[in-house]
């Protein structure tokens, strides 16, 4: 059940990524608890745009909000929404730390005890070589600390988003079996930092439903730039879907939809039964 | 020797070695002859090897070596415990003192007797590589052809030949006779690519840039990465690592060869093989370039098999007895998985490998020292509480997917989702095998008492086909009835 009082740091936290989105753009925003129904309703007068926090049975229920039609710019997020992407997010973080200061810990660990056993044998010289090595992943290991506590930026973002999708791709790739093919560039664009994380985060999610749900052989992924957009195409060869409201399928979607809108982004999806998916993600051109 | 000592060799020979060790530790307190109570000594030693390791066994091998001297041992069982001190010494690092007592084992037993020959021989020559004395190794290599020729049985030949041609292999590749070291190490895996020698083979095709020919082998190395007995046996595990890498390497994935052969080079250090450690430390990538499809290469189960490496690297560091632990139940459990007459399949079998290996890994979470995780694994509701910790953590591993679902029916069988009927059965037999290692090593009961106990009040509540598998595993008479 949604309660204010406790979420309070959770909604700061919402004002602030929108706020840093939206900066550019002027806009209001109002707020209304509704008690009886228990969600809180935002509204950013400027564009329209209104977005409800609360529980979704709660939520669905309501027909009318604040004189606004249901479909028309109408956007939710639910507390089950919320707690799917906390969620997420923490499994990433979770691998991340495990593959990297976890790893490299256990790593120096295990070198100390080979340390101990050059010197039971008198191999001092190779045993300082081994203490240089030890202080050099030691070194990387506290840059990976403090990049994953203050950052929470992918690694695979250090050399910028068009590499990062090209390797993650091409990681996908050799992990599932799934040929993912990544054609064309984003020339001369920088991508503010907010965005670039949603667009990758949104491009590892579309990857993930294709390896769970879309049985596909290939994925063919476009990046592209024209004057007013930059874009993110990509297509799968798979099973299609149709979508349905409640489906986990367009569940992950809408998610995503979120993620690329609280960018001053969007995601449009097409998808048949049979015919495979196409997913397109784009953000103004900056 | 009494039926009790027997009954504890026939136990051993079935891999039930807690029951073993029980019934040898009952008789060690009741031998009257100091030769019987050697003998025991030296069981209790084999026993303690296979279950704590060689620290635990040296104990008992002390023990036996000073009942030795105080009476007329017949020179057999004297030479085999000179031996075996001999081995346990190396791989606890004292090499020279090792390749003593491995000597004097060899020079002291009577050729004609051709198995303690094989043993000792063997001995010897696996010390004597520990000291890096390859040429004194070559000179003997002639040594098992001439034994050989006294024996009748093939099949005693065929027990000890793999050991031999191995550390013969090893020490021609130290002299830098590759043709020779490949030849022998073909005539270690005696046929079978599914020995663990293959990766001696598939390294000394790789050392003469025979490529192609090392490719025939992957599948077997990756079958032998995913084998429990692989892992138990870490200077394996670090050989397959180093062939995977510069298997890795030789395509141009150097991202994946690079950790691969830091893992090789680590393992080897942790088992003291210098020359080994040296020639991952100074690998050199880049070198040699051939195509290798990355689905030749299997590039998704390289990742699963580092990935599986890092979780239990963890695990081990953190609770090294526990991981111990984890790794005899699983033994167990594959055993009486393959006592029920399952039509056996490899995937089955690599998920409850994998699954056991990993059952322990929410512990990570719950406990700060060993003795907190005991505490924990003693209570019921705090290790089903480690479970969900472990599977919430192997969710970000997607290859581990299968087998999580036999890590939570291993710890409860309430929770076994799984249609399948195999997987069902695979995760009570894990789970009765945990249960009673448990039993037996944290609530400090005999193999007796965990059997009784088990069979009158099992929290667990598995099937009856599967409590009956079990019972035919653990007991001589197959329904429990006390050894």
């Amino acid at each position: 059940m949604f309660d204010p009082h406790q979420s309070a740091p959770f909604l700061l936290k919402v004002l602030t990524i929108v706020s840093e989105a939206l900066k550019s753009q002027r806009f209001t925003i109002d707020y209304h608890y509704n008690k009886s129904l228990r969600n809180l309703q935002m509204m950013f007068s400027e564009n329209h745009f209104l977005v409800m926090i609360g529980s979704r049975d709660e939520l669905n229920s309501e027909e009318r909000l604040w004189g606004w039609e249901r479909g028309n710019g109408v956007s939710t997020i639910t507390s089950d929404d919320v707690i799917h992407w906390l969620e997420q997010e923490r499994k990433r973080l979770a691998r991340d730390v495990h593959d990297g200061p976890a790893q490299a810990l256990t790593n120096a660990s295990m070198r100390l005890e080979i340390m101990k056993k050059l010197l039971e044998n008198q191999q001092i010289e190779y045993c300082v070589n081994e203490i240089d090595r030890l202080q050099a992943i030691l070194r990387t290991s506290i840059n990976d600390v403090r990049r994953l506590i203050f950052d929470l930026r992918p690694s695979l973002l250090e050399n910028g988003l068009r590499d990062a999708v090209y390797l993650y791709g091409e990681r996908f790739s050799q992990a599932y079996g799934i040929q993912v093919l990544v054609h064309g560039e984003w020339e001369g664009i920088h991508f503010p930092h907010a965005v670039e994380v949603a667009l990758f985060r949104v491009f590892q999610e579309i990857l993930s439903n294709v390896y769970k749900h879309a049985n596909a052989k290939v994925v063919r992924v476009n990046l592209s730039v024209d004057d007013s957009v930059s874009r993110l195409v990509v297509m799968d060869d798979g099973d299609g879907f149709e979508s349905e409201l409640n489906s986990v399928t367009s569940f992950g979607l809408r998610g995503m939809k979120e993620r690329m809108s609280l960018v001053g982004g969007s995601l449009n999806v097409e998808s048949r039964l049979g015919q495979g998916t196409l997913v397109i993600a784009e953000v103004p051109v900056s | 020797m009494s039926d009790r000592w027997n009954l504890g060799l026939t136990h051993y020979s079935r891999r039930n070695y807690y029951a073993a060790r029980d019934l040898w530790e009952l008789e060690s307190k009741e031998v009257l002859h100091y030769r019987d109570a050697c003998r025991v000594a030296n069981g209790l030693a084999a026993a303690a090897q296979q279950i704590y390791g060689p620290t635990a066994a040296r104990i008992h091998l002390e023990r036996a070596y000073a009942l030795s001297q105080r009476t007329e041992v017949d020179t057999s069982l004297r030479a085999k415990l000179l031996n075996n001190i001999g081995v346990m010494l190396c791989s606890l690092g004292h090499v020279k003192d090792g390749v003593q007592f491995c000597r004097a084992a060899f020079t002291m037993i009577d050729p004609n007797l051709p198995s303690e020959s094989f043993y000792t021989l063997n001995g010897l020559l696996y010390t004597l590589n520990c000291a890096d004395a390859y040429q004194e190794v070559w000179e003997l290599r002639n040594e098992f052809e001439k034994l050989s020729e006294k024996v009748s049985n093939p099949q005693l030949t065929a027990q000890f030949s793999p050991y031999f041609y191995v550390n013969v292999s090893v020490a021609a590749e130290r002299l830098g006779q590759y043709n020779e070291a490949l030849g022998y190490a073909i005539m270690s895996c005696g046929g079978m690519k599914t020995s663990p020698n293959i990766v001696y083979v598939v390294e000394l095709l790789l050392l003469q840039n025979r490529i192609e020919e090392a490719m025939e082998y992957i599948s077997y190395i990756y079958h032998l990465c995913f084998d429990v007995t692989g892992y138990r046996e870490l200077n394996v595990v670090a050989r397959a690592l180093e062939v995977l890498g510069r298997l890795a390497d030789i395509s141009g994935n150097q991202t994946l060869s690079k950790r691969a052969i830091e893992k090789a080079e680590m393992y080897f250090g942790q088992l003291g093989k210098w020359d080994d450690w040296l020639k991952m430390r100074d690998y050199q990538f880049g070198r040699t370039s051939y195509p290798i499809a990355s689905e030749v290469l299997r590039v998704n189960d390289f990742y699963a098999f580092l990935d599986d490496l890092t979780l239990i690297d963890g695990m081990k560091l953190m609770f090294p007895d526990l991981f111990r632990m984890s790794q005899l139940a699983t033994d167990l459990g594959i055993r009486v998985y393959q006592n029920l007459n399952v039509i056996e399949d490899d995937a089955v079998l690599r998920n409850m490998y994998m699954a056991g290996r990993l059952a322990y890994i929410g512990l990570n979470s719950v406990a700060v020292s060993e003795s907190d995780a005991k505490d924990v694994l003693r209570s019921d509701v705090r290790s089903l509480e480690m479970t969900d910790y472990g599977l919430r953590l192997l969710e970000s591993y997607p290859h581990t997917r299968s087998s999580r679902a036999l890590v939570e029916g291993a710890r409860s069988v309430k929770t076994l989702r799984e249609n399948s009927c195999e997987m069902r059965l695979a995760a009570q037999c894990l789970g009765i095998a945990f249960q009673y290692v448990e039993k037996v090593e944290l609530h400090h009961l005999s193999h007796d008492q965990a059997i009784q106990a088990m069979g009158t009040h099992n929290q667990y509540q598995p099937d009856g086909e599967v409590f009956t598998a079990f019972l035919a595993n653990m007991t001589l008479d197959g329904v429990g009835k006390p050894t």
